[in-house]
């Protein structure tokens, strides 16, 4: 593989859900704890903090927290768009763009993540693309479960560690 | 990150190590095993388990599980395990986010006097035994974790983690800096010695502050003659050691109403004030209402 083919990888599940409601699991609050997150606080240019079903718009800031994980394990970033239909952007793990695009193929949702602007140098460029899109893997995955079938695979207990769940 | 017994543990050469990403070592062996000395890079070090005597530069630290020690860039380090189930962790940081941060944090505050002479990698102000509080700990039992695990986003975790420890380390040692100056010490190493001193007592007062102090004792643990050290904590705080005494106990008083059940009387005697009316009286002057209406107007928010 070449080195520039680390900076950046895509990741596609098809989802049998509504476009709209695939994408308002991305872009609110209350949608993202769902399947991804367990507390999501988001905050508009204002610094006003965002209800939970409020549409998370682009400026806005977030703090992510884990199931599993305390409070000191929280990523910081930037809303970078939401188009409120098929686009969603945002800044994650060492400030690179992570891009959300739906759309249609063969009669399924496909919802597609890319994830770009990975650091490529010989320390770290491994741990960024493996940990990372490992990491998106499993939440795509658990996406699928729960718009499809309702159950979440996430692991909720601190005391269990070291599993893909979490 | 892994587990390294003592005999495999990284030993630098004579110059600070440039670490690219955060570095967890963790040294296990038994009673007497050293880590030969070494130039650290920027760290801390926390006994997970047991005990270990380090030497920083010239300084001999005994370090438990209720201690941690801050490492700072160019130090001459080296330790020794005291004990047979001893586990030490050693947290170097990547030297490029540190100088990040710092800088960061130089944007938003702002400019004190003498700020300006001191590089931004220099940590030497906070390079002293600290206690533990149960939030490192937990964050040090995370990082142990997270290293060969198969979570998700273990690696973006640990390095929240991780940066973390340092935005509190980096907020600290900016504090240091700005209390350090009000000191008026004009030579460097007096200045950083006795801001050492000082920060130690301050925190021991913290953690024992339920304990009868007196002015003696805590002069005492700075290693200073008694009015020496009054005038140079005030100098360096704002407030007598007595009052800051007192302030910690009106802090824990404060949240023991809140969180617990307990009688007024019991808290007033936990937090180490003898007498009740003499502590119902300095809460009313600090908080505006007397303990057990606190309580209940704090219940009802």
């Amino acid at each position: 593989m070449e080195r520039d083919q680390w900076s950046q990888f895509k990741l596609r599940v098809n989802v049998n859900a509504p476009a709209d409601k695939v994408y308002n699991s991305w872009a609110t609050p209350g949608g993202l704890e769902k399947w991804f997150l367990r507390k999501a606080l988001f905050r508009d240019k204002a610094g006003k903090a965002k209800s939970e079903d409020t549409p998370i718009e682009q400026g806005d800031t977030y703090e992510w927290y884990w199931h599993g994980y305390p409070d000191s394990v929280v990523e910081k970033g930037t809303v970078l768009k939401a188009n409120g239909k098929d686009f969603f952007s945002f800044t994650f793990s060492m400030k690179c763009p992570v891009t959300i695009n739906m759309y249609e193929e063969a009669g399924e949702l496909i919802v597609q993540l890319v994830e770009s602007g990975l650091p490529l140098d010989d320390d770290t460029a491994m741990k960024h693309f493996v940990g990372d899109s490992r990491g998106w893997i499993f939440y795509l995955a658990n996406l699928k479960s729960v718009l499809e079938g309702g159950l979440d695979l996430r692991n909720k207990r601190m005391e269990l560690t070291n599993v893909i769940t979490a | 990150m892994s587990r390294s017994p003592v005999a495999d543990a990284p030993l630098f050469s004579n110059k600070p190590p440039e670490f690219s990403d955060h570095t967890l070592c963790q040294y296990v062996g038994g009673k007497g095993a050293v880590v030969p000395a070494h130039i650290a890079g920027l760290g801390v070090a926390v006994v997970m388990s047991g005990e270990a005597t380090f030497r920083i530069n010239r300084e001999v630290i005994a370090i438990n599980e209720d201690s941690f020690l801050v490492v700072n860039k160019g130090s001459k380090l080296s330790f020794k395990l005291e004990r047979d189930d001893t586990l030490v962790a050693l947290l170097y940081f990547d030297a490029a986010l540190s100088k990040l941060l710092y800088n960061g944090l130089m944007k938003i505050s702002d400019e004190t006097s003498g700020w300006s002479a001191v590089s931004e990698e220099d940590f030497s102000l906070v390079e002293h035994v600290h206690f533990m509080n149960a939030s490192l700990r937990e964050q040090f039992q995370l990082l142990m974790e997270l290293g060969n695990s198969c979570a998700s986003f273990h690696s973006l975790k640990a390095d929240m983690v991780v940066r973390s420890i340092l935005d509190s380390l980096i907020s600290e040692n900016y504090h240091a800096l700005q209390i350090s100056e009000k000191l008026r010490v004009v030579k460097t190493v007096t200045k950083i010695a006795l801001y050492k001193r000082l920060a130690a007592v301050r925190e021991w007062i913290i953690n024992n502050c339920q304990q009868p102090i007196d002015l003696q004792q805590a002069a005492g643990v700075a290693m200073l003659d008694k009015q020496h050290f009054l005038r140079l904590f005030k100098r360096a705080y704002q407030i007598t050691p007595h009052n800051f005494l007192t302030r910690m106990r009106l802090e824990r008083a404060e949240k023991l109403l809140e969180e617990t059940d307990l009688a007024v009387s019991d808290i007033c005697r936990s937090v180490g004030f003898d007498s009740v009316p003499s502590f119902t009286s300095l809460f009313k002057r600090t908080y505006g209402e007397a303990p057990g209406r606190y309580r209940r107007k704090m219940r009802l928010h």
